[in-house]
């Protein structure tokens, strides 16, 4: 099965045995639940468009181990055109579901995990690449959607893993047997974990030799005895309860999730097992995935085309679109989301060849561009709330609405522009609530925040990839300052 | 290029990967095949009586990659007046 379509990946899903909790209970039945059903219909998408000839383009690659196609988000980038390409992928999923479709973060782990395996092998005469090409291989065939686990808890942050009081806080080894290891502890924030068929863990920060216990990376099923899921609350997440197609739900079709994954004491079979102990590689393997991983914010301009797009509708729903300062904000909004599509664009077009034959964004690009996500999707949503007005937050519900004692005035006294309907003004603004304070907004605003890295991850990675002596060089030569500093 | 002794052009279609089209291309394609269902043979880039590629790219920058069928005559759609000329042209 080279690649799913969105109902194999559905009957799939169905196959596995998850321990899923939510509101206190266990979910017996996940892909039905009506809070969870709209983020696994955004991952289902990834597989329906890759079958669709007007995407395939996009959605698909030829696997460099099998020279079979496959889905793009199962490939390892062998050429630039690969890095802009998934760049486009991003924007292309992100505007046709106007939220997070999770199914990047085990695209961005597989190829960090190509390009570190093989340094390590390198200089260990480890047997890591290999072992990680066949897993590669089990992905692709299979087309699996991978949920790459990275953020451990940390408890106190000021203290490096061993020291910490309770050594749970990261990812570590516990036992080591002959066929493998035991290892306990959690992921935090794991977009799209109940919708993945395979969990693929990497260390959080880089390590010294006193965290070698902590220094591990390995991938497992979904279902793997001890594992747990916790389900994430998003803002008004509770309305994906009142109905299918309900107006108050804003996003009538998609969403996301995130949930904290427990691993109690769970078994890595050595095969599965990708780092262990080389604490000299964890650094390196955050690096590659983070900087991966913000090139994927890619798919924020995609939901930042909806959020413009529904702000140009509301404006002609209240009949503003010809104000000129209506027309200007709109302008801006494009404006901030075109920057961020110069930045994924950029660091692809500008990437390089790794040993491994990887092909890896440009580094200071790709945390330039997810710098810009952290700022532009919150100027972009405060703009669409503005154009949007105050009926966004105080709008009564659906039920009322659909109420035949006080529906009528709501039509009545809600409608704008005579040209259009009532409830075509309300659905534009759930959807702008939707994604500038509900649910959506976990992924355009929060997780553009803090996703792949907090603000200040990036700023430090700036200031290590730029050149400062060569800069001050350009600006003495310039005014005549020939003394070289010591 | 022209139809020879009756027989329909057999154009495989190959389409960019549509990342932020300017234009619907899937709906320009059907109303291609509409208007020209007597005169072309839309097939896919699989069949291999096809005998020229019809790119359809939702931008100017034309991305596809469509060097490997350089022996076969190829037009592109960057905009649905490209599509009206190449219904003009198969007229």
């Amino acid at each position: 099965m080279p690649m799913m379509t969105s109902q194999q990946y559905e009957d799939s899903l169905r196959k596995l045995n998850l321990v899923v909790y939510m509101f206190g209970e266990r979910i017996k039945n996940v892909v039905d639940n009506p809070i969870i059903r709209p983020s696994m219909n955004a991952v289902a998408l990834t597989y329906e468009l890759a079958h669709r000839p007007e995407y395939e383009d996009i959605m698909t690659a030829t696997s460099h181990v099998t020279g079979k196609k496959i889905n793009r988000f199962t490939h390892i980038h062998q050429n630039n055109g690969d890095l802009v390409k998934k760049s486009k992928m991003g924007r292309l999923i992100g505007a046709q579901t106007g939220c997070c479709f999770q199914r990047c973060v085990g695209m961005d782990a597989l190829n960090a995990l190509s390009i570190n395996t093989y340094n390590i092998d390198a200089k260990y005469c480890t047997k890591y690449h290999e072992r990680f090409i066949d897993y590669l291989k089990y992905v692709q065939e299979n087309d699996l959607t991978c949920d790459g686990a990275m953020t451990d808890p940390k408890g106190d942050r000021s203290l490096p893993p061993h020291k910490q009081s309770d050594p749970d806080m990261f990812m570590h080894v516990v036992e080591e047997k002959k066929k493998g290891i035991i290892v306990r502890g959690a992921k935090v924030h794991q977009t799209g974990a109940v919708n993945s068929h395979e969990i693929i863990v990497m260390p959080t920060i880089s390590m010294r030799e006193a965290d070698r216990d902590f220094a591990i990376s390995f991938a497992l099923p979904s279902d793997t005895e001890g594992i747990i899921y916790i389900m994430g609350r998003q803002s008004c997440d509770t309305r994906k309860m009142e109905g299918p197609g309900n107006i108050d739900q804003g996003n009538t079709l998609y969403g996301g999730h995130e949930a904290m994954v427990i691993f109690d004491n769970v078994f890595v079979p050595w095969e599965r097992v990708f780092m262990y102990k080389e604490y000299d590689f964890a650094g390196e393997l955050v690096e590659q995935f983070a900087s991966y991983h913000r090139q994927s914010y890619a798919c924020k301009v995609g939901v930042g085309d909806v959020l413009i797009g529904a702000t140009q509708a509301i404006a002609k729903y209240n009949g503003v679109e010809m104000a000129s300062h209506v027309r200007d904000k709109i302008i801006e909004m494009n404006h901030l989301n075109e920057t961020l599509y110069c930045g994924c664009i950029a660091c692809a077009s500008e990437g390089h060849k790794e040993a491994s034959g990887t092909y890896a964004v440009d580094t200071l690009l790709a945390n330039v561009h997810k710098q810009n996500v952290t700022r532009f999707p919150f100027e972009i949503a405060r703009l669409a709330q503005d154009i949007a007005g105050g009926l966004m937050v105080t709008l009564p519900s659906q039920k009322d609405y659909d109420c035949p004692e006080i529906g009528k005035w709501m039509d009545k006294y809600f409608r704008g522009n005579a040209e259009y309907p009532t409830e075509e003004r309300m659905r534009i603004l759930r959807l702008i609530e939707n994604m500038t304070l509900g649910t959506a907004a976990v992924g355009y605003l929060t997780e553009s925040m803090h996703g792949a890295g907090s603000p200040q991850a990036q700023r430090i990675m700036i200031a290590r990839q730029v050149n400062l002596d060569e800069k001050e060089k350009l600006a003495k030569k310039l005014c005549g300052i020939k003394k070289e500093e010591k | 290029m022209r139809h020879k002794k009756g027989r329909k052009i057999k154009p495989g279609i190959k389409y960019c990967g549509g990342c932020n089209p300017k234009y619907d291309r899937a709906d320009v394609v059907k109303k291609m095949q509409h208007v020209l269902k007597d005169k072309v043979d839309f097939g896919s880039l699989e069949d291999e009586e096809i005998s020229g590629i019809l790119v359809v790219v939702g931008c100017e920058t034309a991305c596809v990659d469509a060097s490997r069928f350089k022996k076969i005559p190829i037009w592109v759609i960057t905009q649905p007046g490209d599509a009206e000329k190449f219904i003009c042209d198969m007229k």
